[in-house]
Order: C-alpha cells, then sequence, then structure tokens
C-alpha cells in the first residue's frame, strides 16, 4: 500500500505520540513515517484462530514488518516497539527487534543479529573499561525497563531483553567460569586448572569495577521489589541465577578466586546470602528462594566443575569429585545443616527445607544416617510411626481430681522425617533396621502420604532387590 | 432400623485421602500455606460432589467421578478456531500453540481431524520465514515453540499439501544456527536459550527427518561439535537440581514443564533406560516427580510448594511413562495384556478425580483449577493427562533391537482403569484417545510424517 493518500489525508502534528484509542490510525498519518511502505498482513479469510486486530495493532504491525525488512536502525523504529509493546508485551520478536535497534543505535551498526555483532560490541572491554556512552544508554533502557516490568509482571520477554542488556556489559575476568563449555574432554581435576580457564578476560579498572558494583546493587535492589510482589515468579529468578553466574565474584558468596577457603563465618552478612535470608524468614515455604540459596552456597560449584571438566553433572556429587577436589567448604556445610533443621523443625511439612538438607548432604557426600536423631524428633516422644500427629490425652487435675481431655501434638509430625528413616533404616543392615524400614514405607503407603502408594511400592520392592543382592 | 445418621451416608464412598483434609498439617502459615489451604478449600466440594444432596446422581459414574463432559469440551475447542475479539491480542505471537493445542484436545475427544486440513495449510503457509523455521504470526521472527506448534498441527492432520509445505533445507540450516556451543539451543535467534529449545529441535529433526549433522555454517562447529545431539545430554544434566528435578537451564528451579521437555529430548536421543540412567539421577528425579502429587486435590503441582494445576496433568503425568519406561526398561515380550500390566507409579485415580472432578468448567473446556477460567492450553493438557493415565506406553527387546528404534515405534496398552473408563464400557466414543508420550500426537501421525520426509530427497539436491 503505497503512500498514496497523503495528498487527502490530513497529516498529523510532528510531535504527536500514539493515540491510546486503538481504533485511530497513527503511522500511515504521521509525517514521520510517509516513506515508509507497510506490509500488510495476508488475507485471514478462513484462517483458523484469526485475531480480529485492532485497526491500531494492525497498522503498527504492518509498519513493523516492513522496517524489520529493512533491518531498518532509528529513532523512529525504536519507538515502533515501545509502541507494540504497550499492545502487547508477549510480542517476542518486537523485543528482539527492539535490541537490535538498540545495538545498532549504539555501534553504529546495521540492525545485525547479536551473535554477527558480538566481537564489535562489549565496548571497551579490551582495555577492562566501559565506555561512556554505552554506560549512559544502558542505565537509560534499564529504567525504561523497570517501569514495563512494574506494570506486566507475568511476562517472560522483559526479562530475556534485561539479560542482553547487562550482557552488554564487559565481562569480570571470572566470568568464563561459568559460561566457557567446550566439548574437549579434560581428565585433570586440579583447582588450578579452573583458574586458568577463569581468567581470560583483562582486569577492570577500578573505576569499571566501581561502576559494575554499582550495577549488581542495582539490581539486587529492584529484583527484590519485583519478588515482593511475585515471590515465586520463575523468570525473575532465572535472571538472578544468570545474573550471579555473569558476576560471580560479585553475587557468589562462596565463589572462591584463589585457594579456596571456607566462608563460613562471613557468608550470612553477603547481601545475597542476606536477601534470601528475609525472603525464607518471611515465607519459609518459598522453593524458589529455596532453590537459589543452593545455587549460590554449593549449586554453582558443581555446574563449574561440571562445565570445566566436562562431567556429566550427576556424576559430580555422585563420584565425590568436589570433595576429592577439596572444594567442599564443610564449616559452611555445617552451618547451613544447622540452619536449615531449625527451619524444619518451624514447619517439618515442608517440602523445600527437606529437599535443600538432602542437597546439602549429596554435595558434600555425608551419609543420610548422620540424621537419624533429627528425623526421629518428628516422630513424637513414643517414636510411633502410627500415631496421629494430635491425640487427645486424658489426665486428672491433681488439686481437683477431675478428669480433663487436652489435645497434644505428640504423633507423626512429618511424613517426609517417616521417609527419610525408611532410607537411614534399611542402610543400618540389620534385620531390625529392614523390619522399621519397610515399616515406614507401608505407614506413608496406607496413612501418611497414600497418593504416592505407587511410589513407595516401588522404593519398598527395590529395597527387597538390593537386600536379596547382599545376602546373596 | 434406619438411624438418623444412615440419611447421611455417602452415596459413593470415597477414599478419605482424595476427600478429606490430609493427615498432617503444620502451624506455621505463611502466603504459600494460606494459598494451598484455600485451593484445597475450593477442590473438596468438587471431589465431593457426587454425595453433595443437590446433585444430580447421574452426572457421575459409579466410582463418583463425574463424566467427561464431551460434547461440550468438543464446542468449546472449535469456537476457539474461530475468530478471537481483539482483546485475544496477546496471544498473537502464540496462535500456533492454538492450533496444535485444539486439534490435540479433538483429536483425544474422538473427532476426525481432516476437515481442518485445509484451514490448517491457508493458516500456517505465512508464518514461514525463508531462512527456515515458523514465526508466531506473518513477519514474526521464526522460534522453536511455534515451528514445533505447527509441525505437530501438520502431522495431525497429515497428507501431501501438509506435510509438503515446511521448507526443511531451511529449516535445517535455522536449528544449525540456534545450537550452542554448551549443547542446548537457543529458541530463536538472538532469544533464549532453554531446554523447551532443546526438545523442540529434536521433535523438528526427526519428525522431517533432518539430518542429525550440523550444516556446515553452523556456529556451534567452532565449539568442536558436528552433530544436532553433540553436548545436549551433557547439558541436559546440567539442568537437573539439587532436588531431583530438571529446570529450564544450568542453575534455575526444578519445573515440571521443562522436566517433561528434558525427559522427552533425552527420549529421542536413545533409549530411555540408557540415557535417561546415563545423564540423570533416577532416583531423585523419582522422588521430585512423585513428591508433586497431591492428596486431597489428586493433580499435579509444577514445582515444590506451588499449587495444583490442571496442566501439569500433562507436564507431570507426562514425565511418568518416560520414567517408568527408563526404570523398567524394555519388555521381554511382545505383546501384553493389560491384566499383566506393571503397576503404575503415580496415583491415575487421583489424577483422573482431579481433571473430572475440578477442571472440567460447565461451559465447556478445561481449566486449571476450579477458580479459574478454561481455556485451550488447560484443556489441551489436562485432556493429554487423563491419556496418560489412561494407556501404558513400552517397548520390547526386539524393537530396541532394531536399527531405527526410536519413540515412535513404541507400544500403547490400555491400562486397567475404573468408572467410565473401565474395560466395561469399552465403547469408543466414552474412550479418551491414545498418544505417543515423547510428541504427544497420535502414533500413526509420526510414522506417517517421518515416513514421508524419509522418501523426500529434496534436501541435498
Amino acid at each position: 500500500m503505497p503512500p498514496t493518500s497523503t495528498s487527502t489525508t490530513t497529516l498529523l502534528p510532528p510531535e504527536a505520540k500514539p493515540p491510546k484509542s486503538k481504533s485511530q490510525p497513527y503511522y500511515s498519518v504521521h509525517p514521520s513515517w510517509q516513506d515508509v511502505v507497510p506490509i500488510a498482513q495476508v488475507d485471514q479469510a478462513g484462517a483458523l484462530a484469526a485475531i480480529a486486530y485492532s485497526p491500531r495493532y494492525s497498522e503498527a504491525m504492518s509498519y513493523l514488518r516492513s522496517v524489520m525488512a529493512d533491518t531498518e536502525v532509528s529513532e523512529r523504529a525504536l519507538a515502533l516497539t515501545e509502541d507494540l509493546i504497550s499492545m502487547n508485551p508477549a510480542h517476542y520478536t518486537v523485543w528482539i527487534y527492539r535490541m537490535r535497534v538498540l545495538r545498532g543505535m549504539w555501534t553504529g551498526a546495521k540492525a545485525a543479529k547479536v551473535d554477527e555483532a558480538d566481537e564489535k560490541q562489549e565496548a571497551g572491554d579490551e582495555a577492562g573499561e566501559i565506555d561512556e556512552a554505552l554506560w549512559q544508554n544502558i542505565q537509560r533502557e534499564l529504567k525504561w525497563l523497570d517501569e514495563v516490568s512494574f506494570r506486566n509482571l507475568k511476562n517472560y520477554q522483559i526479562w530475556h531483553h534485561r539479560h542482553a542488556l547487562v550482557d552488554l556489559l564487559p565481562s569480570t575476568p571470572d566470568t568464563t567460569a561459568f559460561t566457557a563449555s567446550t566439548p574437549s574432554q579434560s581428565t585433570e581435576t586440579t583447582t588450578s586448572d579452573r583458574h586458568k580457564k577463569a581468567s581470560t578476560a583483562a582486569p577492570l579498572t577500578e573505576a569499571t569495577k566501581t561502576r559494575l558494583l554499582k550495577l549488581v546493587a542495582s539490581e539486587q535492589t529492584f529484583l527484590a521489589q519485583i519478588l515482593s510482589l511475585d515471590t515465586k515468579n520463575y523468570h525473575v529468578w532465572s535472571y538472578r541465577q544468570w545474573l550471579c553466574m555473569r558476576f560471580p565474584s560479585f553475587l557468589l558468596p562462596s565463589y572462591t578466586s584463589e585457594t579456596p577457603s571456607s566462608v563460613a563465618g562471613t557468608y550470612r552478612s553477603h547481601p545475597e546470602v542476606a536477601a534470601i535470608d528475609a525472603m525464607i524468614l518471611d515465607d519459609l515455604r518459598n522453593n524458589s528462594a529455596w532453590s537459589h540459596r543452593y545455587f549460590i552456597l554449593f549449586g554453582h560449584h558443581e555446574l563449574t566443575y561440571s562445565n570445566i571438566h566436562g562431567v556429566i553433572l550427576k556424576n559430580v556429587n555422585e563420584e565425590r569429585l568436589l570433595h576429592k577436589a577439596g572444594l567442599v567448604d564443610m564449616p559452611l556445610i555445617e552451618a547451613e545443616i544447622e540452619y536449615t533443621k531449625q527451619e524444619i523443625r518451624k514447619a517439618p511439612m515442608n517440602g523445600s527445607s527437606w529437599n535443600y538438607l538432602r542437597g546439602l548432604l549429596s554435595h558434600s557426600a555425608l551419609d543420610i544416617s548422620t540424621t537419624r536423631d533429627f528425623c526421629e524428633e518428628f516422630l513424637g516422644p513414643e517414636k510411633d510411626l502410627w500415631m496421629d500427629q494430635y491425640v487427645d490425652v486424658e489426665s486428672e487435675d491433681s488439686e481437683t481430681g477431675e478428669k480433663q481431655t487436652e489435645r497434644q501434638q505428640i504423633g507423626v509430625r512429618s511424613s517426609h522425617a517417616v521417609e527419610w528413616l525408611s532410607e537411614i533404616y534399611a542402610a543400618e543392615g540389620t534385620e531390625e533396621g529392614r523390619r522399621r524400614a519397610k515399616e515406614c514405607l507401608r505407614s506413608l503407603g496406607e496413612k501418611w502420604d497414600i497418593i504416592r502408594m505407587g511410589y513407595w511400592d516401588f522404593l519398598g520392592e527395590k529395597m527387597e532387590e538390593e537386600w536379596k543382592q547382599k545376602d546373596a | 432400623m434406619a438411624s438418623r445418621e444412615d440419611e447421611f451416608e455417602p452415596y459413593v464412598a470415597l477414599p478419605r485421602y482424595l476427600s478429606q483434609y490430609p493427615p498432617i498439617i503444620d502451624e506455621a502459615l505463611t502466603a504459600t500455606s494460606q494459598l494451598q489451604s484455600k485451593t484445597v478449600h475450593e477442590c473438596l466440594p468438587l471431589l465431593n460432589a457426587v454425595n453433595n444432596p443437590s446433585s444430580n446422581p447421574f452426572d457421575f459414574d459409579e466410582y463418583g467421578l463425574p463424566y467427561l463432559q464431551r460434547q461440550e469440551h468438543i464446542d468449546f475447542v472449535r469456537d476457539g478456531l474461530g475468530e478471537l475479539p481483539a482483546s485475544f491480542v496477546g496471544l498473537d505471537a502464540s496462535r500456533p500453540w492454538l492450533f496444535y493445542w485444539s486439534l490435540l484436545s479433538l483429536y483425544l475427544l474422538g473427532q476426525n481431524l481432516q476437515p481442518l486440513q485445509l484451514s490448517l495449510i491457508k493458516t500456517v503457509r505465512p508464518l514461514q520465514n525463508a531462512n527456515g523455521g515458523f514465526g508466531g504470526g506473518q513477519g514474526h521472527l521464526s522460534h522453536l515453540a511455534p515451528t514445533y506448534a505447527v509441525i505437530l498441527a501438520l502431522a495431525m492432520v497429515g497428507g501431501d499439501d501438509a506435510y509438503s509445505l515446511v521448507d526443511r533445507k531451511a529449516m535445517w540450516g535455522w536449528l544449525g544456527r540456534l545450537k550452542q556451543p554448551d549443547g542446548g539451543f537457543r529458541v530463536c535467534e538472538d532469544g533464549e536459550e532453554d531446554v523447551r529449545g532443546s526438545y523442540c529441535a529434536l521433535v523438528a529433526i526427526t519428525l522431517l527427518d533432518l539430518p542429525w549433522d550440523l550444516p556446515h555454517d553452523a556456529p556451534a562447529r567452532s565449539a568442536g561439535y558436528h552433530d544436532f545431539r553433540d553436548g545436549l545430554g551433557e547439558h541436559l544434566s546440567r539442568c537437573q537440581t539439587h532436588e531431583g528435578g530438571i529446570s529450564a537451564s544450568p542453575s534455575n528451579e526444578a519445573h515440571g514443564a521443562y522436566a517433561f521437555c528434558a525427559l522427552a529430548c533425552l527420549c529421542i536421543l536413545g533409549p530411555p533406560q540408557e540415557i535417561i540412567t546415563k545423564y540423570l539421577n533416577i532416583n531423585s528425579l523419582a522422588r521430585w516427580l512423585s513428591a508433586r502429587q497431591y492428596a486431597p486435590e489428586g493433580g499435579f503441582a509444577g514445582r515444590t510448594n506451588k499449587v495444583v494445576d490442571g496442566c501439569y496433568s500433562h507436564w507431570i503425568g507426562g514425565c511418568w511413562p518416560l520414567l517408568e519406561a527408563a526404570l523398567r526398561g524394555p519388555r521381554l515380550d511382545a505383546d501384553t495384556a493389560p491384566s499383566e500390566l506393571p503397576k503404575r507409579m503415580f496415583s491415575t485415580e487421583g489424577l483422573t478425580r482431579y481433571i473430572l472432578g475440578c477442571c472440567q468448567a460447565s461451559t465447556g473446556g478445561l481449566r486449571d483449577k476450579p477458580s479459574k477460567r478454561p481455556d485451550a492450553y488447560h484443556t489441551c493438557y489436562n485432556l493429554a493427562g487423563l491419556s496418560m493415565a489412561n494407556y501404558q506406553h513400552s517397548y520390547s527387546v526386539e524393537e530396541l533391537r532394531a536399527a531405527n528404534f526410536q519413540p515412535s515405534t513404541w507400544h500403547v496398552h490400555r491400562d486397567k482403569m475404573f468408572g467410565q473408563f473401565s474395560d466395561a464400557n469399552e465403547k469408543d466414543e466414552d474412550q479418551i484417545a491414545a498418544i505417543n508420550p515423547v510428541y504427544v500426537i497420535p502414533y500413526h501421525a509420526i510414522s506417517s510424517m517421518q515416513h514421508w520426509f524419509s522418501k523426500d530427497q529434496t534436501l541435498f539436491e
């Protein structure tokens, strides 16, 4: 559709912004868009689930197709993406094009694909310096993005855009420990290997380091605000985890730069741990917070090891590779075990804290039987696997001799504890242990967690199978 | 003599654990526990509806399950394929999902999809880009999610015209540009990398019978890769978390939808009992999966301490046949009668009660939970979950030995079900259809499409 109508249509004044109304045209009557030939959508008659677009959205999309076909880099293209995002924030194409436009504007390139532009980007990276203009540009876009994020809490694309934006900043020298991954197999498992690979980026100047620290701190503040509104938002948490990997020496409390030394005495005051402590204090069942806690304290070591040595992740813990390499911070593990036990006592049915405790054991190669006494706490004083959580207990008042009943919590308070005890007892290797292990699984399948009976039966059969092999 | 209490005897004795509050409840109140109580509170009346004196007893089968409202759901889905008002603009980049969800729902409900072939072809043709792949709409960048949805929808309607629409040479080149040096796939050029990308890419490669070799200009070749599968198992292994579940990307939280994508992707890489065991800790995975099912609701939650949602009937429910296959390995004999099928590791009764009791909307369509509205997404994945509860999937030793062993040659067996889905009611119109647990479309749709593309020689002309 060539812009023939200009002679008969009155154009808007140049300063006119896109109207709120979705029924009015804008681009076709705006003076700065008259050189663009929009590409309309093909006929939708008979199409499945065709959306009856508003005239404004339809028009904006036609202009988008046109400028994208030309890979145009311009202020007006940027404004068009903002307009479309306001109408449909879930439009991934618009977000990606916006990023390409920004990169093009900031580097003077066409709206090239990011992969191709990679080498030219990361201005000043060689010198460990941030380019002043790039820094200002990123700040401006982040500020705009903050507002869009608060308006669209469930949106997905926003977080990838933020990721791509922050990724334009120089790398800290440690970043590549996480991102570098080659298919080559390394057989040596020394810490020095790891740090050789880790320090491929140039050292940062003090000024740059200060700026990056400032950015990281403001990101933490922003994330705390967003997460206070939507505490388990998967995309926000995923971005947060990426940020930690991108700036590990700033955000990972147990990131070891040289010789590993324990952080047990200091880690609770680290801002990232303090943020998670606060979230767990607010809701100790927030699994996203527990998951992040595991990642920042332990998981990143496992991932780094898997990456650098080309080892399948599950083998890192199963073969105790971190342990053998002296990379497990045992005082930290002990401090976290204590912390977690306290949290479990507050809510013994909380799957998040039990899973975290299991993670601690697996990471440090500690045996599950070390938690036997702790697990038995949740059976109540009788250690009766079948006793109801609350029991009405009859007693006689010592003075009046009157009988009274009182509801007491003396039975089983956690099905998780029963599950753990089935494993602990089974590993004892005695007949009594085996009997008790089977009893635990039976009580789970018949009383505490009946819906998972198929799974408890499966565990029971597996256990019997293992005993048969042992006894043979 | 009937006592007064007898008047309140339930018509149908429902299992206690699926009709009452759980046996242990923590005292500590937090936002999570309050939402959980609210969810149980909204499900219980529906789970017990058969015993509500104001209910019509003819709405329930002998197990107290409400009937599947087949015709209402068919009508709901068909309406969703008609023109949508402007307020649906938020779905503009996801329209291909609507085609897939709707077609699969109709198939599961026993409908013939052939009459939709022409309109589907007309609708998806403008979504394909010359440089490979399909976008969410015309002029949208190619993205693995809509590409997956379009290919599966085309496979379901089938036929030369549907298959020949796909430019597989361009698709191959585009997929080559998405392969990453860490073994995974981006969902689109300049887009994010997560296990959805890996699963969708492998579905596209195997359904279109594309070569496993990376194109010569694929950037991942500089990382030493030659094959789309290189480094993929290692990458997926890094997505298993301390909880045993699987996350979107290494370092993230374990999540049902990503767990399905990763497991299904591994099942395309090789036989489940070898490949899943090689790359994942199968014991912690089983523990985490099993813990996703809650009572009394009966449904699945996607993450630890989240509430049940009907869509996880598929995302978690769909993990079970894959994990069961990995734990059991191949069948020894070619045919197994339903009475000899192994016991399931999750409660099919609980899941069925949640889907039929809590997720059916009276207006047609299925939903997340009673307080939510039905939509195409939840309709599709609730029905897919219902199918998973009704059938078992396995493969035999002989099939495993075959050179072209892949999930499309697995076999499906009717499981022993109860109530309206029991053997006694074995009329086709009372049943829900079976689908392949890896590709999540009918078995025959996979083999027909693969066969057609295996004879298409245009790729290397």
